[in-house]
């Protein structure tokens, strides 16, 4: 048995002129929750659609469990979804939605009904076996979806954006739930959404997409703290980016002229860098801080204006040395600074990220 | 404000007189005791259905009819159901003129469909018979049956079928167990618009029947003979009824299933798609 649950090997699928997944490789490890992050037409939904067999990929394979899958029809298929809309059937109720991949399972009634009533206590959803799916809400819609895939056991779940239609409290309670759900149940979860805080919240690892190709795979920590482009940097959370110039460099370090901060010797990135070169620096905004003195600090700022959010507050900021603008965000168990104040902007080197491109 | 919804008032009051007044007269003469039409009544009689009841010919022409309203509206329905799933679900190439080839009865006069089937039958060497007036039928029927379900399909979410699908189910299966359920009030106001159409046409059944006539026809030839006229209105103030029946009916089955998530009423995507057909 291979770490390796799912692979998709250099897959491209175009629907007419458009490229909907461009040479897309892809390794999935077995029990994993992953998720794919993008911007709505960045492919991501037709990649879970490849690997449930609705559409067949133009190029390349995918293998489940080390089995071809190309050619697969989906009822063939050891996947189940969870559908954007949730797909319930209008005409049954909770019941029979939720038993009705059973047909083929050669269980009896009785043993139906266990499964259902297992799954239905797995989802929270006991005493609603009767309703038509207008008579449930969306979180309960949701769940009966969940369940209806769930209970054909399947090896890999793929879900696209089941929590786009809830509202927020929902949608964070049932991104609580889902991981629960997940680490329970133990299937490989492949969960699509375009909302960054919900991919970096839920996933042990994720898939950040754009224009039909992946831009960064690692864990959510990696990809926010170690974005390797400037899409990926600018797609997940707020950052800062300026351009610097490499005054020199050697296999270890780099020296770069960067605006605002002046001469910083960073670590070489993967990618080696040569003097001369533009490279993009990246920041973010709550790894710098704004003091009132300059005991730990060396830029002086001016405060532009601040944006309030409850536990945190986000201050644009402009260098006295330059107009070039900053975005720094600050507990608010500390002070708040006014616009206009003149203060220091204090930052440290191992928390500048130079951008791969 | 007042003043302009009194007007609209009087006019809808006309709209609605002109519309059916006329229609009312049938069964208003059907109970008198007179072969003329005209009024003052002379008195009441049911012998005019007491006669109808006896008439075997109006029996067997009644029964032929049914016969060939039921035969059309299946077989119709069917083409329709196969139609419709094809313009919805599959992606081909030629489809809008396809389309409009099938839906091209809806605007050529029935008399030239009559009289084309006829010399092609008679070419053809086929003999005209209650047959020929039910494939007639079906050409004419086709048309509205893909119109009733092609918004039936349209206004049901694709995602089903996949979940079908995704849960096991073959194309067969996924048909049987989601798209017939989801479509069956489609499938049954088409079964009963085609059933009505066919029932009632009468140039292609005068011109293809052979010497069975549909009800229509028979109704037709009644009409030369005054004698006979009452009887004719009898009958027709009975169908008057039953067709009321039939669309009340209809018409509870389309509310009772409005609701469940269909993003459109039928019956307003069904027109609009109407329309949108014939435009092209």
């Amino acid at each position: 048995m291979t770490a390796d649950h799912i692979k998709i090997l250099e897959v491209s699928k175009r629907f007419g002129e458009v490229v909907a997944v461009n040479d897309v490789s892809l390794r999935i490890k077995r029990g994993e929750f992953f998720s794919l992050l993008g911007p709505s037409g960045c492919g991501k939904t037709t990649l879970l659609r490849l690997l449930a067999g609705f559409e067949m990929p133009d190029q390349g394979e995918i293998l489940i469990d080390g089995v071809e899958m190309n050619g697969v029809p989906p009822h063939q298929r050891p996947t189940n979804m969870v559908f954007q809309n949730y797909a319930i059937f209008p005409h049954l109720d909770v019941r029979a939605n939720v038993a009705y991949g059973l047909r083929k399972s050669g269980l009896s009634k009785v043993q139906v009904a266990i499964r259902v009533r297992e799954v239905l206590e797995l989802v929270k959803l006991v005493g609603y076996e009767s309703r038509k799916s207008n008579e449930l809400s969306g979180g309960q819609r949701q769940r009966v979806a969940l369940a209806r895939a769930l209970i054909m056991r399947p090896k890999v779940l793929l879900l696209d954006e089941p929590l786009g239609a809830l509202d927020k409290k929902l949608r964070e309670e049932m991104q609580i739930e889902l991981r629960t759900l997940q680490e329970q149940v133990g299937i490989t979860f492949v969960f699509v959404t375009h909302d960054q805080e919900e991919a970096l919240t839920m996933s042990d690892r994720m898939a950040v997409m754009a224009d039909g190709v992946i831009q960064q795979v690692g864990t959510p920590r990696e990809i926010y703290e170690q974005p390797v482009s400037r899409t990926v940097a600018t797609f997940i959370g707020n950052i800062n980016l300026l351009d610097g110039f490499v005054l020199s460099s050697n296999s270890e370090t780099l020296q770069v002229d960067l605006p605002i901060f002046g001469e910083i010797r960073i670590r070489q990135p993967k990618s080696e860098r040569i003097k001369g070169e533009t490279v993009t620096c990246a920041m973010r905004p709550e790894n710098l801080a704004i003091e009132n003195s300059p005991t730990n600090a060396n830029i002086p700022i001016t405060v532009v204006r601040s944006s309030y959010f409850g536990e945190s507050t986000y201050y644009v900021v402009r260098a006295e040395s330059s107009s070039i603008e900053l975005t720094v965000s600050m507990q608010n168990s500390a002070t708040l600074y006014q616009s206009g104040s003149h203060l220091w902007l204090s930052w440290q080197i191992s928390d500048i990220v130079i951008l791969d491109e | 404000m007042q003043k302009t919804s009194r007007s609209l008032l009087i006019y809808a009051l006309l709209y609605l007189g002109f519309l059916y007044v006329p229609v009312l007269f049938l069964p208003l003469f059907s109970f008198n005791n007179s072969i003329y039409f005209s009024f003052p009544l002379s008195g009441f009689t049911l012998e005019w259905y007491q006669q109808m009841f006896r008439n075997e010919a109006m029996h067997q022409s009644l029964f032929n009819s049914i016969r060939v309203g039921a035969f059309v509206s299946l077989v119709s329905t069917i083409l329709g159901i196969c139609g419709a799933k094809a313009v919805t679900r599959y992606r081909m190439r030629g489809k809008k003129s396809v389309l409009a080839i099938i839906m091209l009865p809806l605007v050529i006069p029935e008399i030239i469909v009559a009289v084309a089937l006829l010399i092609f039958i008679l070419q053809a060497g086929g003999k005209l018979s209650l047959l020929s007036v039910a494939l007639g039928h079906v050409l004419l029927c086709v048309p509205f049956s893909m119109v009733v379900l092609i918004s039936r399909f349209e206004s049901f979410d694709q995602s089903m079928e996949e979940a079908s699908a995704d849960l096991g189910e073959n194309a067969w299966w996924t048909f049987w167990r989601v798209t017939f359920p989801v479509v069956l009030p489609g499938i049954v106001a088409s079964l009963l618009l085609c059933f009505t159409i066919s029932f009632d046409e009468f140039i292609v059944a005068y011109f293809l029947s052979g010497t069975d006539p549909t009800l229509p026809v028979y109704m037709w030839n009644q009409l030369r003979f005054p004698k006979l006229l009452p009887g004719v209105l009898a009958l027709g103030a009975c169908i008057l009824l039953v067709s009321f029946i039939v669309i009340a009916f209809a018409e509870w089955i389309r509310q009772k299933n409005n609701g469940l998530g269909l993003r459109r009423s039928q019956s307003s995507s069904g027109s609009e798609n109407q329309s949108g057909l014939l435009d092209r």
